[in-house]
């Protein structure tokens, strides 16, 4: 009960200080919504029933965040779209990138078959010799 | 003594100004001597901005009331400490502090500019002088800190209380240092298309730069949100509020430039992506400093606020616009060295890095103008806040950690997927073994889970990889420290980096810990009056009223107990400001590595009874050691790989090349024998 009242306290904004929800403003006003919201909770209204009852008295920006409905969408809809537009975006670049790689005369790629050679090129970073105690297959 | 500081200013101006001109007419019509002396300018132009910043100190400090900007934001009763927090309390001295910390750090620039950046150094010496011209001209016209009042007053308006927080001696400069440090790689970046250099000659200055506005930029926000969450009472260290994402968006662009800038460095690829980056940077920066200063930020004075917001949005535009402008001037010979070989590399991680980081950056900026669209159109204003952020950018952080995990043990050029499941096998069951422990440890929350199961597996993967490269150097005969130590210092970048990496890891716990299982409580108690938080219990005893200077200060005395046993008294305080009707609360917090009590009083009832808030915040006390750890591994990172520096370890770094070939001998080998 009460963490879901907290919820919905995280989800309004103090109308009398801006960008604090009411869960964080210490003033009264807040002081008083929270209250409300305990009310409805236990007279059993909904979350959604409680967050309406808000924006009818204080307007839409009474909420933390704009609803996903209606224009709303507009908010949440662009960034994950965009996201996955300049995804696609890269998958292309990369491969045009990659084939105009594999036209080239390219240099060997690295041998990275095993662990092993993976220390050989932790040493190499390090500018040791290769080492010949590593093990029989590894012997140069 | 405002005088000196005004008429200093206005040369400050001039020089500024003479030092742009004269690096760009030197360099065109070949006169080293005119770039020789714009450059001496851009040097005492330190000096004469320092005498400017000190007649400003000074004027606070011999309260000099004539002066309307020391009237404005300090008074006699307020402590004399916080002097210098009264600097940049407002716009003028802030203008001041970024023009001077801008004069500082071009002289360094320029100063150590390498060989490979000398060519084009006039350029870029004269795009960061025409930045300072334009701070130094608003301040000159429209916002001058040494103006003066009609006559004398006998006592000033005060600092806002809030800023009266020892947070606040560092956090401000550090965050505007870092915002107008992003100039620095930009310039180097700009100034070399503009000398026609399109090749690597800027990557070496412009990442060192980056690198370094880039940790000022991060420890400028985690103290912000150590400040945040010490005074302003509510329990919380980020709100996602337009002041915020204003420092956030440039710290997310340069991290994918710092980051994209290690792939031309080592592979020359990415050219045009990379300056296409830093101007992104820098106008996110620019964009940060206008909603800091003079942007639609309510501020108590009303003093040419509104012009200031269009000057700097202008000058905005034309910092985002210009270098884009020559950028598609340039485009044909911006062509790369080399070109991607395979999806499976650093490269490649480092591209899917930038899309995460930009597309974080992106979101953020959707949420400051979201709020504007729906006005143009709809004529209804909303609030976009933290549940947007939280649920839009919260899956893309941790995308970003799983790369984070990933990322660094794929090998340049073309990586295989055997070897990457052979590195990843052992970090992979290592986190395993943690995610079954927090599930039998009765964690559920599948956001948590998901979180710490990522941050295990990355901090496996930098352990693991640390030990083994111990372990090798401890066959070539070292100790296990030392083995450790020269590990570090052969690829500083690198190994910086994953110190850094670490400390995200540390910064995430703390965030996921303290949003999912914070808990809150508000109870008013009389005094002997007890009451439950968590695991802890809180006797509540009594509370002083001390009138002092400006402020009465209420101190509240509660005992902490868990099952049972007395664990320590603490001292929450309230203050309450008569000139400003407002209160500031000073939480007492027990904190813990396991997680913190957080206790602020928010009122004192007629009877005695005082409100109490308090939170329990598991694992915040990790956000707060993730600071120095990232200041380390900056400074890893950052730290000049020179040989004359490197006597300690002799010749164990190979020297630098584009990449070392298997197969080839190493010619650094003979040494170690």
């Amino acid at each position: 009960m009460e963490e879901r009242a907290q919820s919905i306290d995280k989800s309004l904004i103090c109308p009398v200080c801006p960008g604090e929800t009411i869960d964080q403003a210490q003033v009264e006003l807040a002081k008083q919504m929270r209250g409300v919201v305990r009310e409805k909770l236990a007279e059993g209204r909904t979350r959604d029933e409680i967050l309406d009852f808000f924006v009818e008295r204080y307007g839409e920006d009474v909420l933390a965040a704009p609803p996903k409905e209606g224009f709303g969408l507009l908010a949440w809809g662009v960034p994950p779209s965009a996201v996955l537009a300049a995804a696609v975006l890269l998958f292309f670049v990369v491969r045009s990138m990659r084939r105009a790689g594999q036209t080239r005369v390219e240099e060997p790629p690295l041998n990275e078959s095993d662990l092993e050679s993976y220390l050989v090129l932790v040493d190499q970073e390090l500018g040791l010799p290769p080492e010949e105690s590593r093990g029989p297959e590894k012997g140069e | 003594m405002a005088d000196l500081g005004s008429i200093s200013l206005i040369i400050a101006l001039a020089l500024a100004a003479y030092s742009a001109v004269g690096s760009v007419l030197g360099k065109a019509r070949n006169v080293p001597a005119l770039v020789e002396s714009a450059r001496y300018a851009t040097y005492v132009l330190v000096m004469v901005l320092a005498i400017s910043v000190a007649s400003l100190v000074g004027a606070f400090l011999s309260h000099d009331f004539h002066v309307a900007y020391v009237f404005e934001h300090s008074n006699l009763a307020m402590d004399r400490v916080y002097t210098w927090v009264a600097f940049y309390s407002g716009n003028e001295g802030s203008l001041l502090f970024i023009a001077f910390a801008l004069s500082v750090l071009t002289a360094l620039a320029v100063l150590w500019a390498p060989q490979s950046a000398r060519d084009s150094l006039p350029y870029t010496n004269a795009v960061l002088m025409v930045i300072l011209t334009f701070f130094l001209a608003v301040m000159a016209s429209m916002a001058n800190p040494f103006e003066k009042l009609p006559f004398p007053q006998a006592d000033g308006l005060g600092m806002n209380p809030l800023l009266t927080h020892p947070g606040m001696f560092i956090h401000p400069p550090v965050m505007m240092a870092g915002l107008i440090g992003v100039s620095l790689p930009f310039a180097f970046a700009f100034g070399s298309l503009l000398a026609g250099k399109t090749g690597d000659e800027w990557v070496d200055p412009g990442r060192t730069w980056g690198i370094i506005s880039w940790a000022l930029l991060g420890s400028g926000l985690l103290l912000g949100g150590w400040w945040a969450y010490t005074i302003l009472g509510w329990g919380g260290y980020w709100a996602w509020d337009p002041v915020e994402n204003a420092g956030f968006m440039p710290f997310v662009g340069l991290t994918a430039f710092i980051h994209s800038i290690m792939v031309q460095k080592r592979r020359g690829m990415f050219r045009m992506w990379n300056i296409v980056l830093i101007n992104v940077a820098f106008g996110l920066a620019l964009y940060g400093m206008f909603m800091n200063r003079g942007g639609p930020v309510p501020s108590i004075h009303s003093f040419g606020a509104s012009t200031l917001g269009w000057v700097f949005l202008m000058f905005t535009g034309v910092g985002v616009l210009v270098p884009f402008t020559l950028f598609f001037l340039r485009y044909g010979t911006l062509k790369s060295a080399r070109t991607l070989e395979s999806s499976l590399s650093r490269e490649a991680a480092f591209l899917l890095n930038n899309l995460l980081l930009l597309g974080i950056a992106f979101v953020t900026l959707w949420g400051v103008v979201y709020p504007l669209i729906s006005e143009l159109i709809r004529g209804t204003t909303v609030t976009v806040g933290q549940p947007f952020y939280n649920q839009v950018n919260g899956p893309m952080l941790l995308a970003l950690i799983f790369l984070m995990g990933i990322g660094p043990l794929l090998p340049w050029r073309k990586g295989s997927w055997t070897t990457l499941g052979k590195m990843l096998l052992i970090p992979g069951l290592v986190s395993v073994v943690v995610l079954v422990t927090l599930v039998a440890l009765d964690v559920r929350k599948p956001y948590a889970l998901a979180s710490f199961w990522l941050c295990s597996l990355v901090a496996a993967g930098i352990l693991l990889e640390w030990a083994r490269g111990t372990r090798s150097r401890h066959r070539q005969g070292d100790n296990y420290a030392m083995g450790f130590l020269r590990l570090i210092a052969a690829n500083r970048p690198r190994y910086g980096g994953y110190i850094v990496h670490l400390a995200i890891v540390l910064l995430a716990l703390g965030v996921v810990g303290s949003s999912f299982y914070g808990t809150q409580r508000d109870v008013f108690m009389a005094p002997g009056e007890r009451a439950q938080v968590g695991d802890y219990e809180i006797e509540y005893l009594s509370t002083t009223a001390t009138p002092k200077g400006d402020r009465i200060e209420f101190v509240s005395t509660v005992n902490v107990y868990r099952d049972g046993t007395f664990l320590e008294a603490l001292t929450p305080q309230r203050a309450f400001y008569p000139d400003f009707q407002m209160a500031s609360t000073r939480a007492a917090i027990r904190s813990t590595p396991v997680e913190d009590l957080y206790i602020i009083p928010s009122e004192t009832l007629e009877d005695g009874s005082v409100g109490f808030r308090f939170f329990v915040n598991p694992l915040v006390w990790w956000m707060w050691i993730a600071g120095p750890v990232f200041i380390l591994g900056t400074l890893v990172a950052l730290w000049p790989q020179r040989r004359p520096a490197l006597a300690s370890i002799r010749e164990c770094v190979p020297p630098v090349r584009a990449y070392p070939m298997p197969g080839t001998p190493d010619e650094a080998g003979e040494t170690e024998s």
